[in-house]
């Protein structure tokens, strides 16, 4: 969808705080309840959150269908949805999306919702926050005593994030945790190569075999790594310093160190 | 007339002089404002006295006898360093022309406010000089001298369109003529009410021509220029205005505008036009179904594209009918997708609609529904209107780029540019 929607809300002259995060409109509010609807919490509605929308931007329906969902027992879904169906900002196959990862969600335990948005986050490269996310997770997998796959596997997702983030022992020592707990050989291939990347020495545990075929693997990976899309934009960048084109080499130069450092500050968040 | 609590004052200013008309709940037609004793249809002269050796000024008779006792000294065309935007020396100082009209129009609202005992509720200001750069400068004076009121801004086309149109119906049933003189132009305008499928419409034209009032055959070329200007078309009634037709006596021009016509004269026209108008203004009766053409009146509507739960609709940003000088917008969007603002231009009148497309080249890239824009309109004149197009960010979700775009949208007869 291509367009512009019409703001008819106010702007805040107070924010309301999700978590650090300030929101002034309706539509902030609208984006941060879209986005992070995998860690939002039940507390996240409150009369403080009521109070806002009444005051601060004028959106008194809204408030007052906030305050008669908190009287019973409020469910996330019918929160969520009360706030994005009375605001025109998302189009209908959003909300209809959201809808149905609501009722996924609705059937999660409170660490399985926030795996999922750990792994939201990883999908999105956000590495540092999806850490964070799995630490929360675990600490409360733990406590509830939470099954040993379900375990494993935040154990794995984080040994992933540590991977991306080049922090190849962490990674190593995460993918041992998750191979102890599930012996899958997912997690027992990735601990390999974590150790291998890291240079770390190989545990006995594994076979030789295993070792040979990992190791074949990223030799295999560094031959090709210059067919790479990254790789090839450097070289594209380099034939035009080759060709005299200073200032087209120069451009592209700093706008590919511009994105670089973006992504690395995306992976960092 | 039912007003509020409040007092409306209808304000001319023109070169020489300023009139400042007046009305209340409790008057049936408005009325012009008295000073030192003359006559109603006394215009003050906009000259300012200012008192040797201190930064006072004074007005009227008062500043005059002050200047001829040697106290004061005469300050004229202040109003014209204004329009050229330069400063006025007075006594080897610099002044600037601001100053010495907000003294003026001090001085001359503040006779009203005494005269009434009323806090001011509407302003209508109604110049000859209808320019954006002028009428800000009024603005800015009229704010701080009445904040509480309610504020207009006119040409002398709507403000004698008002006057005429608000007496009894038989005087405007057909065309109305305005014949003004002033300081050797003559200028005429006509008042044509039509109704087809556009609407209501009030058509304003006119015709000028240079007459001396000392030629000794003046009196022949009005008649001349009158013949030219009514032709044979039914006038209901007819106005003079002008220092021109105060003194001196055009009987040839008097006797064929006065043939089977009713024929006022008058120095107070615009200023209870204005008074009229802002009355009608107010209250919303007989102007709101009508449009003015050919005043200081956009005539043109123009509409932005936006999704309403993903349905096209559009938003109005500027209102064909409406003055141009005060019809300005600032409306916020959010951007979705590859978005550009498409422009719908639709005439008021005869006409095809237009649109244009404004790129948001350069704008940041980020998510879907994580960039406001705010959009602003102005008018620089009837036909040409300003639009600005800003990056505001996203909260502190996302901060805004100092980008902003700006397009000159001319609206002229049927075509529509952007520069």
């Amino acid at each position: 969808m291509d367009g512009l929607i019409l703001c008819r809300g106010k702007i805040a002259e107070t924010p309301f705080f999700a978590g650090d995060i300030p929101l002034y409109s309706i539509e902030e509010l609208c984006y941060y309840l879209y986005e992070n609807i995998y860690i939002i919490s039940e507390d996240f509605f409150s009369e403080k959150l009521a109070v806002f929308l009444e005051q601060e931007l004028g959106e008194t329906e809204i408030a007052q269908a906030l305050r008669v969902l908190m009287k019973n027992e409020l469910r996330i879904r019918d929160a969520v949805l009360t706030v994005l169906m009375n605001v025109d900002y998302y189009p209908r196959e959003h909300i209809a999306a959201i809808r149905q990862t609501l009722e996924e969600l609705d059937s999660l335990k409170p660490y399985e919702r926030i795996k999922a948005s750990g792994d939201i986050k990883l999908k999105k490269g956000r590495y540092g926050s999806a850490l964070e996310d799995y630490v929360k997770a675990l600490e409360m997998a733990e406590k509830k005593g939470a099954p040993v796959e379900t375990v494993a596997g935040i154990h794995h997702n984080r040994g992933v994030a540590y991977g991306r983030l080049m922090l190849y022992p962490q990674a190593a020592e995460c993918f041992k945790k998750a191979y102890k707990l599930s012996a899958n050989p997912d997690s027992k291939k990735q601990w390999l190569i974590a150790l291998k990347l890291g240079g770390l020495p190989v545990n006995e545990e594994i076979a030789e075999e295993e070792e040979c075929e990992i190791t074949n693997l990223l030799e295999s990976a560094m031959d090709h790594a210059s067919m790479g899309a990254s790789c090839q934009k450097v070289q594209e960048i380099l034939v035009k310093r080759k060709n005299g084109a200073y200032t087209v080499y120069c451009e592209e130069c700093d706008n590919l160190i511009e994105e670089f450092k973006k992504s690395c500050l995306n992976s960092m968040a | 007339m039912s007003l509020g609590n409040g007092v409306v004052i209808g304000l001319e200013i023109e070169k020489n002089m300023g009139q400042i008309s007046y009305c209340h709940r409790q008057m049936d037609e408005p009325q012009t404002c008295e000073y030192e004793g003359e006559a109603e249809s006394f215009r003050l002269p906009v000259t300012a006295y200012k008192y040797k050796g201190e930064d006072r000024f004074v007005f009227g008779g008062a500043g005059y006898q002050e200047s001829l006792l040697g106290t004061c000294c005469r300050v004229d065309n202040y109003l014209d360093a204004l329009l050229e935007r330069r400063t006025v020396e007075i006594e080897g100082l610099e002044y600037e022309p601001k100053q010495i009209l907000e003294a003026y129009l001090s001085y001359v609202i503040g006779h009203v406010s005494r005269v009434c005992e009323l806090p001011i509720e509407a302003a209508a200001v109604c110049t000859e000089y209808y320019q954006k750069d002028f009428l800000d400068v009024l603005r800015e004076i009229l704010e701080k001298l009445c904040p509480q009121a309610t504020l207009f801004f006119m040409s002398k086309e709507d403000c004698f369109a008002y006057y005429a149109l608000s007496m009894k119906e038989e005087l405007y049933r057909n065309c109305v003529g305005l014949f003004e003189y002033e300081d050797d132009k003559m200028t005429f305008l006509r008042i044509e009410r039509k109704s087809d499928r556009f609407g209501k419409q009030i058509c304003l034209a006119g015709a000028k021509t240079v007459i001396e009032q000392t030629d000794e055959d003046a009196d022949g070329k009005m008649t001349a220029f009158a013949g030219e200007c009514m032709q044979r078309e039914i006038f209901s009634s007819v106005y003079l205005t002008g220092n021109g037709f105060q003194d001196a006596k055009y009987e040839q021009f008097v006797s064929y505008v006065c043939t089977r016509r009713r024929v006022f004269m008058g120095q107070n026209l615009y200023s209870k036009g204005a008074c009229y108008g802002a009355y009608d203004l107010l209250n919303g009766k007989f102007f709101a179904s009508q449009i003015l053409v050919g005043g200081s009146h956009i005539l043109w509507n123009v509409d932005i594209e936006f999704l309403e739960r993903g349905v096209p609709k559009v938003y109005r940003v500027a209102h064909g009918g409406n003055f141009w000088y005060q019809e300005q917008s600032e409306t916020d969007f959010i951007l979705w997708g590859n978005a550009a603002l498409k422009l719908y231009f639709t005439p008021v009148l005869k006409g095809n609609a237009n649109t244009a497309v404004i790129e948001l080249e350069g704008f940041p890239r980020r998510p879907d529904g994580a960039t406001r824009i705010g959009v602003s309109t102005v008018f620089q004149d009837e036909n040409t209107m300003v639009i600005s197009v800003r990056d505001k960010g996203f909260g502190k979700l996302f901060a805004p780029s100092d980008i902003c775009i700006s397009r000159v949208v001319t609206m002229k007869e049927d075509t529509v540019w952007m520069a």
